[in-house]
């Protein structure tokens, strides 16, 4: 009795959890309500740099242009019994990507929120 | 039993438990694709269907043709067993054993330059990628299970540090798979081969 309450109080006292949230990217501007106020043809580079600001990357496509934001978040917890330990981390990736012609008009967009689950 | 043994073997248990441990890491990088997505790439579609139906890519890049876009799902878990002294303050004697699995799909798709799809390719797979074991009586300094380079950011947070890397790699910006302009490069693609052979890594 006396070795287990032994155990017990030692494993007690010396497990722990751990929690944690890492975050790396720009800001999250482009919820649907903004992203209405575009259309393929009319809206210029110019009017989504306003609107969303820097991009993560500028990427080059021969005589076309793409601004890709992304807002990459890792969420993870742990469990540390010393005998056994476990660690779980997600990432997640939200992102908006916009096309341009070389006249800078919008040709294509798309773009993704992750819902917390 | 006496209190003075009751006392040795608890001691004895405590620094067992606390010299041995079992650890589990497993990682999910983004989300799985939609079901069948990939069979359901038909050539000459506009990339508005492709992106409606799949989201944004998370890589995309020009080729001499058009440009390519990649999408992508990781799952990579690893296990590790050992004894160490460490927590006893001590930097010797281990025994390590690490396993580490990757399960994932990746799919890729092609635009020529009149923006129709020119083909695409996908894989999934479900493997062990490494692991191994060791016996280090004095200094512990190898890793027995090495993931890092799968979990590695994606490349759009490197933008405008491009040219503050290493110099074989700032020499090599031009021709990198990552910078958007010269294709696209799946984690865990081995270093120094193709267009990162002049990274001499």
């Amino acid at each position: 009795m006396t070795r287990f309450i032994l155990i017990a109080t030692i494993t007690l006292l010396l497990g722990a959890c751990a929690q944690y949230e890492n975050q790396r990217g720009v800001d999250v501007t482009w919820d649907p309500a903004v992203l209405k106020t575009m259309s393929p043809g009319q809206t210029t580079r110019e009017d989504v740099l306003r609107q969303l600001g820097p991009p993560s990357q500028l990427i080059a496509l021969n005589d076309e242009s793409v601004l890709y934001y992304l807002y990459e978040r890792s969420k993870g917890n742990g469990l540390l019994l010393l005998v056994y330990n476990r660690f779980q981390v997600d990432t997640q990736y939200d992102r908006a990507v916009f096309i341009f012609d070389k006249n800078d008009r919008l040709t294509e967009y798309s773009s993704k929120i992750h819902e917390p689950s | 039993m006496s209190p003075v043994k009751t006392i040795i073997h608890g001691v004895c248990m405590s620094l067992l438990v606390m010299v041995t441990g079992c650890t589990q890491w497993q990682y999910d990088l983004g989300t799985t694709l939609p079901a069948n997505s990939h069979s359901a790439m038909t050539r000459g579609a506009l990339p508005s269907d492709v992106l409606i139906q799949l989201g944004p890519p998370l890589r995309i890049s020009s080729s001499e043709l058009g440009y390519v876009m990649a999408w992508e799902y990781w799952r990579v878990n690893e296990d590790s067993l050992g004894i160490s002294l460490g927590v006893l303050g001590a930097d010797i004697f281990s025994v390590d054993w690490g396993n580490a699995k990757v399960a994932g799909e990746f799919l890729i798709v092609a635009f020529d330059n009149e923006h129709r799809l020119s083909g695409s390719g996908y894989a999934q797979w479900d493997n062990r990628s490494g692991g191994g074991s060791a016996i280090q009586p004095f200094v512990g300094i190898a890793d027995v299970v090495d993931i890092n380079d799968l979990l590695q950011q994606l490349p759009q947070h490197e933008w405008g540090g491009t040219l503050l890397g290493p110099l074989p790699r700032v020499l090599n910006s031009p021709s990198r798979p990552d910078s958007g302009s010269t294709g696209v490069q799946q984690r865990g693609t081995p270093t120094g081969v193709g267009q990162g052979s002049l990274e001499m890594q």
